[in-house]
């Protein structure tokens, strides 16, 4: 009996259940549970990708591409860890504002999985077409979702002491310069450091988001590529800020100050990575504010040399920051029209211009106060290039200024001390 | 050192000069210079020694390397703050500029007549013997050859662009169909599929009148037979 009424049940919920089953599968698909009904998932060797029926295949074979392009090139071949199991991705069906994101979801055990959102086609293509520097659908979502696995990447190390991502000044500007090793030609990280490019002394370097990828480009091209990137990673997990670049560079016998004055001069020189792009870029913005003098970072002070001695110690134009990003931040330079020099933030730049219109040799002599920790170099335009006249020092004698339409001095500084300075011109040796 | 000898090394040292600025001015070749403005000068290029060198002091193993580079062999060069970069047809040679020897600080071009004076530090890129000018090789991918160390890379050897990278070939697409359509997995291999049909919103009763109505049977269905038996 029992084992008959126990069949008799075992068979009657196993048919009420298939017909349960399938009544609610036929109710779903009939009854519109969008959320269900309308999701389509793709899957590749590492990912796993969610969207709404109806989006362009094409596109979605995009993203496939970019990502798993971006594990090729990130874990393959740069040996960077991350999780075993395959990511999960979102491609979105209504914009959000950003062109992809990223987060961890955590189970009830306690184990974190890494989701990926990326931005619908329509708004990617939307995003693309607004970039001042010309990218191509396929070029954003190359560079998008090279951008997010990376943040898979840094969540990772996070989770195993090889990295933190709650030090946010490696966050943003690491992902957004690895870009440009996924996507060359995209330049996403260019338009994304107009801030940088304009006010360079804005706010502390390690302050930056998106705009500092520009820095970090520099380093992956100059200094060791995503190896270098990779050990600034892991020595975020022991050492904050500044003193983590410290120790990444320690071998080769930099701190992040040397590596940030290389920066400085190569921004003032224009032979930063991607150097004809943020020329294009520039050309763009003189055309735009009708100012054919504009060099980049922007000159804070301007004087003559006129062969008799001068004082340079308050700022003497206006950035053009305020025009061209559309705002009225005064850390962008807005209102700082007679403000004393100074470089006001560690790991900003500062650029002080003087017109020769003497042929008196020059002497340039900056004071400031020994407190600070200042980077000086000295560049001279010739011919629409520029030369180096002095990579340190803060007396720099120029034999013949006459022979340059413009010297600049370029200025930054560590951490310590407030950045107040002084530049005096008199006749030279 | 004596009067003389001091003499004799300053004459020894200005007939040196004479020497290294002859060989170079003797050297001229024909290039195109563009600066880091962005400015293009064609001409007849002196202030590179017939034969360029990089030292390396500091390799990872054994002594001083040092490397040769006819400058008849060079295609392309590079000044890429800080660094310089020199293309040639099988090779690509990196190293700062102060571990380079046979360079002058002033370069000259001289065309129909006309000389500009350029310093090398102003100079973006130099294209020899008519060839245009071309992007720099970003082959950051495992080599860090774009490193501020001098070496060299055997370009012949496998250049792994990053470009490539984004053409890596992926695993083909695996694609399950709709979730509340069910089925098997289809693998589409490329083939765009059809959008499912869309799904009725009108003109039938709401989902949870029927999902109530679904269990009533159900229940029904379970508790009949089980009361029958009793």
């Amino acid at each position: 009996m029992r084992h008959s009424l126990e069949g008799h049940n075992l068979k009657g919920w196993g048919r009420g259940a298939s017909v349960l089953v399938a009544l609610v599968a036929a109710l779903t698909s009939t009854a519109g549970v969008d959320s269900h009904a309308s999701q389509v998932r793709t899957e590749s060797k590492h990912f796993v990708i969610t969207y709404k029926a109806g989006t362009s295949f094409d596109y979605v074979q995009l993203v496939q591409r970019g990502l798993e392009a971006a594990y090729d090139l990130f874990v393959v071949r740069s040996a960077f860890a991350t999780f075993p199991t395959t990511v999960e991705v979102i491609i979105l069906a209504e914009g959000t504002g950003s062109m992809g994101a990223e987060y961890l979801e955590t189970d009830d055990a306690g184990n974190s999985s890494p989701v990926i959102e990326i931005a619908p086609e329509a708004f990617m293509q939307a995003a693309a077409d607004a970039t001042s520097t010309g990218l191509s659908l396929t070029e954003a979502v190359l560079s998008t979702t090279a951008h997010e696995f990376f943040h898979v990447l840094q969540d990772y190390a996070s989770l195993n002491g090889a990295g933190d991502v709650s030090e946010a000044a490696f966050i943003e500007p690491l992902a957004t310069a690895v870009q440009e090793i996924a996507a060359p030609n995209a330049n996403d990280y260019i338009d994304a450091a107009a801030d940088l490019l304009l006010a360079p002394d804005a706010m502390s370097f390690l302050n930056r988001g998106y705009d500092g990828g520009l820095f970090w480009v520099f380093v992956l091209d100059r200094y060791g590529g995503l190896n270098a990137i990779r050990r600034v990673m892991k020595a975020s997990a022991t050492y904050d800020g500044s003193q983590a670049i410290d120790h990444a560079f320690a071998a080769e016998g930099f701190t992040f100050l040397d590596l940030w004055a290389k920066f400085a001069i190569a921004l003032a020189t224009n032979t930063l990575p991607d150097a004809g792009v943020i020329a294009k870029l520039l050309a763009s913005w003189r055309s735009e504010l009708d100012l054919p003098g504009l060099y980049l970072p922007p000159a804070l002070a301007v004087a003559d040399w006129t062969g008799a001695p001068a004082i340079m110690d308050r700022v003497t134009e206006t950035s053009p920051a305020d025009a061209l990003l559309g705002t009225s931040d005064s850390a962008l330079g807005a209102g700082l029209l007679g403000a004393q020099l100074r470089v006001a933030h560690p790991y900003g730049i500062d650029i002080v211009s003087i017109r020769p219109r003497s042929a008196a040799p020059l002497a340039i002599a900056v004071t400031a106060s020994a407190a600070t920790d200042f980077r000086i170099a000295v560049t001279g335009r010739r011919g629409g290039a520029w030369e180096l006249l002095s990579l340190s020092g803060r007396e720099i004698d120029v034999p013949s200024p006459q022979r340059y339409e413009e010297i600049r001095v370029i200025l930054t500084r560590g951490e310590t001390g407030d950045g107040s300075y002084t530049v005096r011109l008199s006749t030279g040796p | 050192m004596t009067a003389k000898g001091t003499r004799r090394v300053l004459a020894s040292l200005l007939v040196a000069a004479v020497l290294v600025g002859l060989s170079m001015a003797g050297n001229a070749v024909t290039v195109a210079v563009k600066t880091n403005g962005g400015h293009v000068l064609q001409g007849t290029l002196s202030g590179l020694a017939p034969t360029l060198r990089l030292q390396d002091p500091t390799p990872p193993v054994g002594p001083a390397a040092q490397f040769d580079i006819p400058l008849a062999s060079i295609e392309q060069m590079w000044i890429n703050f800080p660094r310089v970069v020199i293309e040639t047809a099988d090779h690509v040679i990196v190293g700062p500029y102060s571990a380079f020897a046979g360079i002058a600080q002033l370069l000259r071009i001289e065309d129909a007549g006309s000389v500009t004076e350029v310093p090398f530090a102003a100079v973006q890129a130099i294209a020899f013997n008519g060839a245009a000018f071309h992007a720099l090789p970003r082959e950051w991918l495992g080599r860090d050859w774009l490193n501020q160390r001098g070496y060299v890379v055997n370009t012949t050897a496998g250049a792994v662009g990053a470009a490539a990278a984004t053409e890596a070939e992926t695993e083909p697409l695996i694609v399950s169909a709709p979730l509340a359509e069910g089925g098997d997995e289809v693998i589409w291999n490329g083939t765009p599929p059809a959008a499912p049909a869309p799904t009725a919103s009108s003109g039938e009763l709401p989902w949870w009148v029927l999902l109530i109505g679904v269990a009533v049977v159900v229940a029904l269905f379970l508790f009949l037979p089980a009361g029958k038996g009793a």
